[in-house]
C-alpha cells in the first residue's frame, strides 16, 4: 500500500543570474508503507528537491503529492506546519541537532512540537535506546561525534512515532563503518515501529540495504526498482 | 594571497564598511581634540587679547628691551649686552610666524654734541644719530625728501615733524657731529634731507609715536650698521631698544611655550646686567593660560577615553564577527598548510589597507567634529560661533590618525590571533570547552574586582571634595585615577549586571521549563546556555548605554550648576540700579535729599522682560549683647521679587515662595540668614531689634534661610591681626513698604526677570536715554562662561560621545544580531522543518531580545545612573569656581534618557524587523542548503 506518491511534480528555480533551472520535470513516484525506499543520483540530480517537496518542506510549480491519500502540495501556513510536526521526521546530511540542547532534548523536542506530553520522557528514552545511546542522554551535540549526532537524530526523527521519515544524505559526512550503522539503525527502526523511510544517497554501497528505489538523472526518474 | 583578500573584502562589505566606519571614527575623536585645543587656543587667547588692548589701550605681547653700550677704551666696553639683547630679539624672529613686529632702535648719544653753524655762530646741540629698523616702510615724507636723497658731501638724515620744531632747524641744514669722527679726524657732517611723519596712525609698529623721536636723526639702516655697529669692538657709546610685538592671532601652544622660553631667559639676564633692562606685558598671563590650557586639554583627553575604549571595542566585535564567518575559509587556508602567521598577516594587510583607507576621511570627519565642539553651547545645543581656525594636516594631527590606526589594527588582528588556532578538527574541541567553561572574567571574579576597584577609587575621592576644589582652583587638573575609577566602575557593573542578568532567564526556565510552549523552550534553552556568545553583546550593550547616561548627566550637572550658580549669585537675570532725579525744590532742610522715583512699569513693558521687583539694599545696625554690628539689609515686594528673582529649586528646606509668604504675612515681618540661627541662636517669632538710619526698629522673625538670591553664604573678613577667616554671612531680609515707613523714598536696584536674550532692555535703555549707575547682567556673565574652552570643550565632547555611542550601539547590535541569525539559518531550518512555524521563531526571537537586549539596555540605565550619582559629585569638582555659592546638585534631564531609550527601542524593533524579514524570506529548504553551506 502506498503511503507517499506523487503525480507529475515539477520545480522550477531562478537562479541569481535571472537564468531558470528545471529541477524536476515531471516526476511520478510512489512509496510502500513501511519500506525503504532510496532516491539514488549524482549530486544535481534532483534528489533534495524531491524530498524536501515530498516532505512539504518546498512546494512544487506543479503536480500533486499525497500523503495517505490525502493532497499536501497546497496546505497553508499552520495546516503544513502541524502535518509536518505529526507526521513527518527528518534526519538531515550536515548534523542538525539544537547545540544548546543536550541528547534528550533534542529527541524530547520533537515530541514537545508534536504536542505529546504524557509519556514524553519515557519514550525520549525508549527512542535512545534503540539508537543506543543511553548513556549519553545528558550529553551537548558538541561532545558527541559524528556518528553519535546522527543516530540523536534518528532518534529525534522516530520519536512522535511519524508516517514517514525523510533522510537526506544521512550518511554523506560520515565514514563508512559509521554510516552502515545509521542505516541499520534506519532499517530496525522500519521493523519496530512500521515507519516508512525515504532517503537520498549517492553511496553505491548503502543503496544494496534498500527496499525499492529510483534513479534521478537532470530531474527525471531515469531507473527504477 | 592579495586576491584573496580582495575577494574576501568584495563579499564581506558591509563588514568592511563598519570596520572603516570604526577606524574613520576612532581616528577623528583623536584627531579632534588635537584640532580643537589648538584652534580653542587661539580663538581665546585672541579674544582676551583684544579686550586687554581695548582696555589697557597698550599692545597686550609685548616685550621692550633697552641696553646701553658704554665704551671706556678698545677693552672695557658693554659690547657683549648689547650683543646678547639683539641675540635674544633674533631668536624671537626665528619662529617667523609668531612676531608681528620688530622694531630695533639705536641710537649714539651719550653727551655728544652736534655742531651746528649758522650764521657764523657755532651753536650745540643735544641731539643723538640713530637708526630705526625698517623706518622706512612706516613713514610718510611730509617734506623734503626720503633716504634717497643726496646728501651733497654729508651723510643724508631724515627727522620727524616735532624734531625740526623742538630744535629748530630747517631742511637742508648741514650739521658736524663732533664726537664722530670721519677718518680724517673731523667730525662726520650729515644733511636733514627730509621730514616725516607715520604714515599709518594705527601702524603697531609705532610703540612710540613719531613726535616722541624729537632728538633723532635717523640714518638709513645699512649706512648705520655699516658704519657703526660692531659688538665686538665698538668705538662709541649707543643705547639700544628692542621692541618685539607677537601676533596673539594666532599662537600655538609650542610657540607660546617658545617665546615664555626666551622671554625668561631675557629677564634672567636683565637682572644680572644692569646695562640690560626688559618690559614685558605677557609672562604671567601667557603662563596662567598654558596652566588653563593644560587643564582643558588633560579634561577632555580623559573625557574622550571611554568613547575610544568603546570604539575599539566596537572594533574588536565586527572583527571577532567577521571572523566567526570566515572560520571555514581560514580553516581551508591551514587545511592547505598556509601557517598562522601568515593567516594572521593576511589580516594585518587588510587592516592596514582600512586603516589607510580611514585615514582621510577621518581627519576630515576630526576637522567636523572639532566645528562641532567649538560650537558647543551646552550638551546637544549648538550656537554658530565664529569657526575654529583648524590646522588639519598638522604633524601633531597625522600623529594623532597614525595612532588611531594602529589602535584600530590592533583591535582588528587580537582577535584572529586568538581565532586562528581553529581549524576544523580543532574547531570542535574548541567549542567544547567554550561552553563548558565561563569566560575568564567569571570565572575568576574579575567583574567583581574591577567593580570593587572602582568603588574604592570613588570612595577614596568622596569627601575630600573641598580639598580637590582647592587644587583645581589652583589651576590643576583634576586627578586621572578618579575618572579612572568611574570608567572601571562602569565596566564593572556592566560586567556584573551581565553575570546578574544570566540568572534571570536560567531561573523563569527552571520554573517553567515544563510546560513552555516549543518555541520559547527552544529560546530558552539558547539564551541560558549560551551566555558566553551573549556576553559580548550585553556588556556592549550596557557599556554604551550607561556611558551615553552618563556623559549626558554629567554635562547637564555641569551646565545645570553652573547656570544655577550665575544667576543666585547675580540675584536675577538682569539688576539695573538707575540714577535717580532729587527734587531741589522738595530739598528739606536737613539736607536730607528728596528722591523723585522713576516709573518702575516701563521697564514691565519691554519686549522679553517677564516680570520686575524693586530691591533696596542697605545696612543697618543690630546689637547681640553688648556686641554690636552691622548686618546688611534688604528690602524687597515679596510677590514680584518671587517672580523675579532666581531661587533655583531644590536648595531650600522649604519652597521660597513659601518663606516670602511668610513675610509677607506681617508687615515688620524678617526673613534673617541661618547664621543668625546658629551662630547667634535666635529663634522663628523671637523679636529683631535693628535700627535703620538711627531709628529703631522692631522686626518679627518669620523664618530663617541659608540661601538667597544674591547673597552669599558665608563671607571672608579680616581679624585684627590682618587674618583672614570666614564666617556667616548675616543678613536680613524686610519688606519694602515697611522700610519706607522709616526711611522714605530712596533710590532702589530694579530687578529683571528676561526670557531669553537681554538685548531689548539695552535697547530701550539706549532709546529712552535712561541715566544708569550700574547694570549687572548674568546671562552675559553665562554666555562668558560658554566661551571657555574648558566648558565649551566639555560640552563638545560630551555631546559627541554621546552621538558617537548612540551610532555604535545601533550599528554594532544590529551587525551582531545579524550575523548570529546568519549563523543560525541552519538550526532556525530545522526547527522549521520540524514543525515550528514562523511566528514560532519569531516568538523565540523576540524572547533572546528580551533576556539579552531589554535587560541589558535596563541595565545600562541603571548602571549610568549610579555611576553618575557616585562620580558626578565628584567629576564636576574640576569645573569649580571660586565664586561658586550653591552647592552641587545633580541636574537630570528625562529627555536625555527617553532620548537613548527611544534609540534602543528602534534599535531593537528594526533588529526583529530586519531578521523577521530575513528569516521569512528564506525558505525552510533554503534555509537548510544556507546552513549546510556556511
Amino acid at each position: 500500500m502506498s503511503i507517499i506518491r506523487c503525480e507529475n511534480l515539477c520545480r522550477v528555480f531562478t537562479l541569481a543570474d535571472g537564468s531558470r533551472l528545471q529541477a524536476l520535470k515531471n516526476v511520478n513516484i510512489d512509496i510502500e508503507e513501511g519500506k525503504l525506499t532510496i532516491l539514488k543520483g549524482r549530486s544535481g540530480s534532483g534528489k533534495t528537491t524531491l524530498l524536501n517537496l515530498l516532505g512539504g518542506l518546498d512546494r512544487p510549480d506543479s503536480g500533486k503529492v499525497f500523503l495517505d491519500e490525502r493532497e499536501i502540495q497546497d496546505l497553508k501556513g499552520m495546516e503544513r506546519v502541524r502535518m509536518r510536526r505529526e507526521n513527518i521526521g527528518f534526519v538531515f546530511q550536515s548534523v542538525a541537532l539544537i547545540p544548546t540542547m543536550n541528547a534528550r532534548e533534542n529527541v524530547e523536542y520533537s515530541l514537545r512540537l508534536a504536542g505529546i506530553g504524557k509519556g514524553r520522557k519515557e519514550r525520549t528514552l525508549e527512542c535512545l535506546a534503540a539508537v543506543g545511546l543511553s548513556e549519553r542522554e545528558t550529553h551537548f551535540p558538541e561532545e558527541m561525534s559524528g556518528g553519535e549526532q546522527q543516530r540523536v537524530a534518528v532518534a529525534r526523527a522516530m520519536a512522535h512515532k511519524p508516517k514517514v521519515i525523510f533522510a537526506d544524505e544521512p550518511t554523506g559526512a560520515l565514514d563508512t563503518a559509521t554510516g552502515l550503522q545509521v542505516i541499520k539503525l534506519l532499517k530496525d527502526m522500519i521493523a519496530k515501529e512500521h515507519i516508512t523511510v525515504v532517503m537520498t544517497t549517492h553511496d553505491p554501497g548503502i543503496m544494496q540495504f534498500g527496499d525499492a528505489g529510483y534513479e534521478l538523472e537532470d530531474g527525471e526518474i531515469i531507473g527504477k526498482w | 594571497m592579495l586576491r584573496f583578500l580582495a575577494q574576501k573584502i568584495k563579499n564581506r562589505k558591509w563588514l568592511m564598511l563598519c570596520l572603516v566606519m570604526g577606524n574613520v571614527l576612532l581616528i577623528s575623536v583623536l584627531c579632534c581634540i588635537t584640532m580643537y585645543s589648538d584652534g580653542i587656543k587661539s580663538r581665546i587667547l585672541g579674544r582676551r587679547m583684544e579686550v586687554k588692548l581695548s582696555e589697557a589701550g597698550e599692545y597686550p605681547l609685548k616685550l621692550s628691551m633697552n641696553a646701553v653700550l658704554t665704551v671706556v677704551d678698545e677693552k672695557r666696553h658693554t659690547g657683549d649686552v648689547f650683543e646678547t639683547a639683539d641675540g635674544y630679539a633674533g631668536e624671537f624672529l626665528k619662529d617667523g610666524s609668531t612676531v608681528k613686529e620688530s622694531v630695533r632702535y639705536f641710537t649714539i648719544s651719550s653727551n655728544a654734541r652736534t655742531l651746528i653753524k649758522r650764521n657764523g655762530k657755532e651753536l650745540i646741540l643735544p641731539l643723538n644719530l640713530g637708526y630705526m629698523s625698517g623706518l622706512s616702510d612706516h613713514i610718510l615724507i611730509t617734506s623734503g625728501k626720503g633716504f634717497e636723497a643726496d646728501g651733497e658731501g654729508a651723510l643724508p638724515v631724515i627727522v620727524s615733524e616735532k624734531f625740526l620744531a623742538v630744535n629748530k632747524l630747517v631742511l637742508g641744514e648741514v650739521l658736524s657731529l663732533d664726537k664722530i669722527k670721519e677718518e680724517d679726524g673731523s667730525g662726520l657732517r650729515v644733511r636733514i634731507v627730509g621730514s616725516f611723519t607715520c604714515s599709518d596712525r594705527t601702524d603697531i609698529y609705532w610703540v612710540n609715536s613719531p613726535a616722541y623721536y624729537d632728538s633723532t636723526m635717523f640714518l638709513a639702516d645699512d649706512i648705520f650698521i655699516d658704519r657703526f655697529v660692531d659688538f665686538k669692538a665698538p668705538h662709541y657709546a649707543m643705547r639700544g631698544t628692542w621692541h618685539i610685538l607677537f601676533d596673539y592671532s594666532d599662537l600655538s601652544q609650542k610657540s607660546i611655550k617658545n617665546i615664555l622660553k626666551i622671554t625668561k631667559n631675557v629677564v634672567a639676564t636683565a637682572e644680572q646686567e644692569s646695562a640690560l633692562t626688559v618690559k614685558e606685558n605677557y609672562i604671567s598671563e601667557l603662563e596662567a593660560f598654558i596652566t588653563e590650557d593644560n587643564k582643558t586639554a588633560e579634561t577632555l583627553m580623559i573625557l574622550q577615553a571611554p568613547i575610544l575604549i568603546l570604539l575599539l571595542a566596537f572594533i574588536v566585535m565586527v572583527s571577532r564577527q567577521t571572523l566567526l564567518l570566515e572560520q571555514g575559509e581560514i580553516a581551508v587556508l591551514k587545511s592547505r598548510g598556509i601557517s598562522k602567521i601568515r593567516i594572521i598577516s593576511l589580516y594585518f594587510v587588510q587592516s592596514l589597507m582600512i586603516g589607510l583607507m580611514s585615514v582621510i576621511p577621518g581627519i576630515l570627519l576630526g576637522a567636523l567634529l572639532c566645528e562641532v565642539l567649538g560650537s558647543a553651547n551646552a550638551f546637544l545645543e549648538f550656537v554658530g560661533r565664529t569657526p575654529l581656525r583648524i590646522k588639519i594636516f598638522d604633524p601633531e594631527v597625522i600623529l594623532d590618525a597614525v595612532l588611531g590606526v594602529l589602535g584600530a589594527m590592533t583591535a582588528t588582528v587580537l582577535p584572529v590571533v586568538f581565532l586562528s588556532d581553529n581549524t576544523m578538527v580543532s574547531q570542535r574541541s574548541k567549542k567544547k570547552k567554550r561552553r563548558l567553561n565561563m569566560p575568564v572574567w567569571q570565572k575568576f571574579g574579575l567583574d567583581l574586582v574591577i567593580l570593587a576597584v572602582g568603588f574604592y577609587g570613588q570612595h577614596s575621592f568622596a569627601g575630600h571634595e573641598e580639598e580637590l576644589a582647592e587644587r583645581v582652583l589652583k589651576g590643576e587638573s583634576l586627578d586621572p585615577l578618579l575618572y579612572f575609577s568611574s570608567a572601571l566602575f562602569i565596566l564593572g557593573a556592566g560586567l556584573v549586571a551581565t553575570r546578574l542578568i544570566h540568572f534571570i532567564p536560567k531561573i523563569v526556565f527552571l520554573l517553567t521549563g515544563k510546560v513552555l510552549p516549543p518555541a520559547l523552550y527552544a529560546s530558552y534553552t539558547g539564551v541560558t546556555r549560551s551566555a558566553s556568545e551573549q556576553n559580548y553583546i550585553m556588556v556592549f550593550l550596557i557599556l554604551t548605554i550607561s556611558l551615553g547616561i552618563f556623559n549626558a548627566e554629567t554635562a547637564r550637572t555641569i551646565n545645570g550648576n553652573d547656570e544655577n550658580n550665575v544667576r543666585f549669585s547675580a540675584g536675577a537675570d538682569m539688576i539695573l540700579t538707575e540714577k535717580w532725579e532729587t527734587d531741589r525744590a522738595m530739598q528739606s532742610e536737613e539736607n536730607e535729599k528728596e528722591y523723585i522715583e522713576p516709573d518702575l512699569r516701563r521697564f514691565e513693558n519691554i519686549e522679553n522682560v517677564e516680570s520686575v521687583a524693586r530691591v533696596y539694599n542697605t545696612t543697618v545696625k543690630a546689637a547681640y549683647g553688648n556686641y554690636t554690628f552691622t548686618p546688611s539689609l534688604t528690602a524687597i515686594d515679596t510677590e514680584e521679587f518671587g517672580k523675579t528673582a532666581n531661587m533655583p529649586e531644590g536648595y531650600l528646606d522649604e519652597h521660597f515662595y513659601h518663606k516670602l509668604n511668610k513675610l509677607s504675612a506681617k508687615a515688620n515681618g524678617v526673613i534673617l540668614s541661618n547664621g543668625f540661627r546658629d551662630s547667634l541662636g535666635y529663634k522663628e517669632g523671637d523679636s529683631f531689634i535693628y535700627s535703620v538710619d538711627g531709628v529703631q526698629v522692631k522686626g518679627i522673625i518669620c523664618g530663617f534661610t541659608e540661601y538667597f538670591p544674591g547673597r552669599p553664604v558665608y563671607v571672608t573678613s579680616k581679624d585684627w591681626y590682618g587674618k583672614e577667616y570666614v564666617s556667616y554671612n548675616l543678613y536680613i531680609i524686610a519688606n519694602l513698604a515697611y522700610i519706607r515707613t522709616i526711611t522714605g523714598v530712596r533710590p532702589y536696584d530694579v530687578w529683571i526677570s528676561v526670557k531669553d536674550s537681554t538685548e531689548p532692555v539695552y535697547a530701550y535703555i539706549e532709546e529712552n536715554g535712561i541715566k544708569t549707575v550700574s547694570i549687572k547682567d548674568a546671562t552675559q556673565t553665562l554666555a562668558e562662561h560658554k566661551n571657555e574652552a574648558l566648558l565649551q570643550g566639555t560640552n563638545g565632547m560630551l555631546t559627541i560621545g554621546f552621538l558617537i555611542v548612540l551610532i555604535i550601539c545601533v550599528i554594532g547590535f544590529l551587525i551582531y544580531w545579524i550575523l548570529s541569525i546568519k549563523h543560525r539559518t541552519l538550526q532556525f531550518g530545522v526547527l522549521r522543518a520540524m514543525g515550528l512555524s514562523m511566528g514560532g521563531i519569531l516568538g523565540m526571537l523576540i524572547n533572546e531580545q528580551f533576556f539579552v537586549t531589554v535587560l541589558s539596555i535596563a541595565a545600562g540605565v541603571f548602571v549610568g545612573k549610579y555611576t553618575s550619582k557616585l562620580f558626578i559629585p565628584l567629576i564636576q569638582v574640576a569645573y569649580t569656581r571660586a565664586d561658586a555659592i550653591l552647592p552641587l546638585h545633580i541636574i537630570t534631564d528625562v529627555n536625555d534618557t527617553v532620548r537613548i531609550l527611544i534609540v534602543a527601542g528602534f534599535m531593537v524593533l528594526m533588529c526583529i524587523a530586519v531578521l523577521g524579514f530575513f528569516i521569512s524570506r528564506t525558505g525552510i529548504s533554503q534555509a537548510l542548503k544556507l546552513g549546510e553551506d556556511g
